[in-house]
């Protein structure tokens, strides 16, 4: 399956306020494109915009040819790991991983998730009792459980040290083998694969 | 978010609201005269009716102002002209204190009228709900930080609030006639004489005109301090 | 489907941690033991109170929880996760209204026969106040919804939050005191779940961006 994801000309705003403008740029199948900018020069926003959370932009965002503007349908394709790591602190990890099967309906295997992200042994913990590294590798567990297409995570690699690191890196593989898109933030230098780069400085308007 | 209006407005506003404000003083001496001294006391209530000539006034325009205020956000949802949240953010306060002065003035009157400060009828609980209505509103402002989204909420909850006022009332009479039949005849107004009208005239002319100064002061305050925010920017 | 999924997430999440489960029935409780303390013992006719009482009681005890139907999702992310499934936002907001219902309301409605022992309530005037409680509750968590929905993003909102809800409730609790008012409450119930939903989706969509 191939997918494509294009944007013409994205100009967003905050408030009133134009944050960037004339961003354009072609993502096929099997690309991951890393976002790279200094604080506030818009990652999340472009992030969150492409998601359909903020639908006051000028320029396109065509998915598979389908302008997302308009078809609101086509963004259960797309799946968006914030900052916020979307954890009920009381609960162990096993619930909190059942109740977001609720959401995506999945019917996916746990274990396997658990082995790709080497948290099987924190299956009975609670949330408040994990370190940062550990709550975002269980945050990130959401991208396994759903059958979207096209990943969009903001900040994926804080916390997260260099052997963590390369289990997201094969994640992002697996899922970009499967005709998949994924496109992530960072502001420091990764020793993440990227085929693709959006400074976005480069479009910031000051 | 900002406001859309031109320029001079401010200067337009330093010059006429001197002119404003004294009008304002000089009909408030002369309704005052008028209903201190020179109009006759109640045949019932003596003297101590006179506290309507300041009551009923301020009662009124504490409804006036949130149906102004309620209009503004309606026409905000239909025009998303920035200027209807600045009208409707500057008449608030202006209307919540007047609300209290109802109030207030209401209580004081009816100790001696009814010999309770306080009766649970419809008007008196709407007047009460009306000023937490406009609490809340100023609220909104301050407690989101981000003053876009806070135009937009407010404006929900102006609206929102313009159909509770209805519902209290109606629901209030509800409960009256399930629990209570007795309380509401002897609230409602007896008509009025002629000799007290013109004093009533006149001072919720005094009103108008008071609730006109102090609108547009905060209006100009309002837009200055809005300009600070963009000049800031 | 996914909409079923989505009361059921909800509901597994309210028993996961029993305490908010129990939290607006234990409360209804614990408000009515007090009474006594209020007025003594000797009060002969606790039972001319009671239905008062009961509606005060489940008011705050739907106050007291409106905070988990969007505000705990809103601010650990799950919010975001939930909007960008197949499922429409105003389907999800619906969902949302039933299972906070469910795990909220039903409790209440199982304690009040055991309230009624507790006064002295016949099997009879139990069962009316809950016809009434089972037409006026959904009405109460729909604006109590709504409200909180409007007020996610401030930061004082549980003060404020309160002001606005408390005199939507007024015309519940009148009804809800009275014994031949079932319908009217259920209208009521209708017309506020219209427009509750109107305004969650409406500031869903706001607090989304």
């Amino acid at each position: 399956m191939s997918n494509k994801l294009i944007i013409n000309d994205l100009e967003c705003f905050r408030g009133e306020k134009i944050i960037f403008k004339r961003l354009s740029c072609n993502i096929e199948s099997n690309q991951t494109v890393l976002i790279r900018g200094t604080n506030g020069s818009g990652k999340t926003s472009f992030l969150r915009t492409i998601a359909g959370y903020i639908n006051k932009y000028n320029g396109t965002i065509l998915f598979n040819d389908n302008d997302l503007h308009h078809e609101k349908s086509l963004l259960s394709n797309f799946q968006f790991i914030g900052q916020k790591n979307s954890l009920k602190e009381n609960l162990t990890v096993l619930q909190n991983i059942e109740i977001w099967k609720l959401i995506y309906s999945s019917k996916k295997n746990i274990n396997e998730i658990l082995e790709h992200l080497d948290i099987g042994s924190l299956l009975n913990k609670d949330i408040n009792s994990l370190s940062d590294g550990q709550k975002k590798r269980v945050s990130l567990s959401r991208l396994l459980l759903s059958n979207s297409m096209v990943w969009l995570l903001d900040e994926p690699l804080v916390f997260l040290d260099e052997d963590k690191s390369n289990l997201l890196a094969n994640i992002i593989l697996n899922h970009n083998n499967g005709g998949g898109i994924t496109l992530y933030s960072s502001n420091t230098d990764t020793n993440l694969q990227y085929d693709n780069i959006i400074k976005m400085d480069d479009y910031a308007v000051l | 978010m900002y406001f859309k209006l031109p320029n001079k407005i401010i200067d337009e506003l330093r010059r006429w609201l001197p002119i404003l404000s004294l009008t304002t003083l000089i009909v408030f001496l002369v309704g005052l005269y008028f209903s201190i001294l020179n109009s006759p006391p109640d045949y019932l209530q003596g003297d101590s009716m006179r506290i309507m000539y300041i009551h009923v006034p301020a009662a009124w325009l504490a409804l006036g102002s949130y149906s102004f205020l309620a209009l503004s956000c309606v026409c905000w949802f239909i025009f998303r002209n920035p200027n209807f949240n600045l009208f409707a953010k500057s008449i608030a306060p202006i209307g919540a204190i007047f609300t209290l002065i109802a109030l207030v003035t209401g209580s004081i009157w009816g100790k001696p009228t009814w010999g309770t400060w306080w009766a649970w009828d419809a008007r008196l609980t709407s007047m009460l709900i009306l000023f937490f209505l406009y609490v809340a509103y100023i609220m909104t402002w301050q407690s989101i930080v981000n003053k876009e989204l806070a135009a937009k909420i407010s404006a929900a909850l102006g609206v929102i609030g313009f159909i509770n006022i209805p519902i209290i009332k109606f629901s209030v009479d509800w409960w009256n006639t399930l629990h209570q039949p007795a309380t509401i005849s002897k609230l409602s107004a007896p008509s009025i004489h002629i000799s007290m009208l013109t004093p009533l005239l006149i001072m919720t002319f005094a009103y108008i005109l008071f609730l006109a100064t102090l609108f547009l002061i905060r209006l100009k305050i309002e837009i200055i301090e809005q300009k600070i925010l963009r000049a800031n920017k | 489907m996914q909409f079923y999924n989505l009361i059921i997430r909800d509901l597994k999440l309210a028993f996961y941690s029993s305490t908010n489960f129990l939290l607006a029935a234990s409360f209804l409780i614990l408000i009515l033991i007090l009474i006594p303390f209020v007025f003594g013992s000797n009060v002969s006719n606790f039972s001319l109170l009671f239905r008062g009482f009961i509606w005060i009681s489940i008011a705050l005890s739907i106050l007291l929880t409106l905070d988990r139907v969007f505000n705990s999702d809103y601010e650990d992310g799950n919010l975001d996760t939930i909007i960008l499934t197949q499922i429409p936002i105003e389907l999800i907001v619906f969902a949302k209204f039933i299972s906070h219902w469910i795990a909220n309301c039903i409790p209440i409605i199982i304690v009040i026969p055991l309230a009624g022992i507790l006064f002295e309530i016949g099997i009879q005037d139990s069962l009316n106040i809950i016809t009434n409680v089972l037409a006026g509750s959904p009405g109460m968590v729909f604006i109590g919804s709504a409200i909180s929905a409007l007020t996610l993003g401030s930061k004082r909102a549980g003060i404020y939050k309160t002001i606005i809800i408390i005199p939507l409730y007024i015309p519940f609790i009148i009804f809800g005191a009275d014994q031949e008012s079932s319908l009217v409450l259920l209208g009521l119930s209708m017309i506020a779940g219209v427009f509750s939903l109107f305004i969650s989706v409406y500031s869903l969509r706001l607090y989304a961006e």
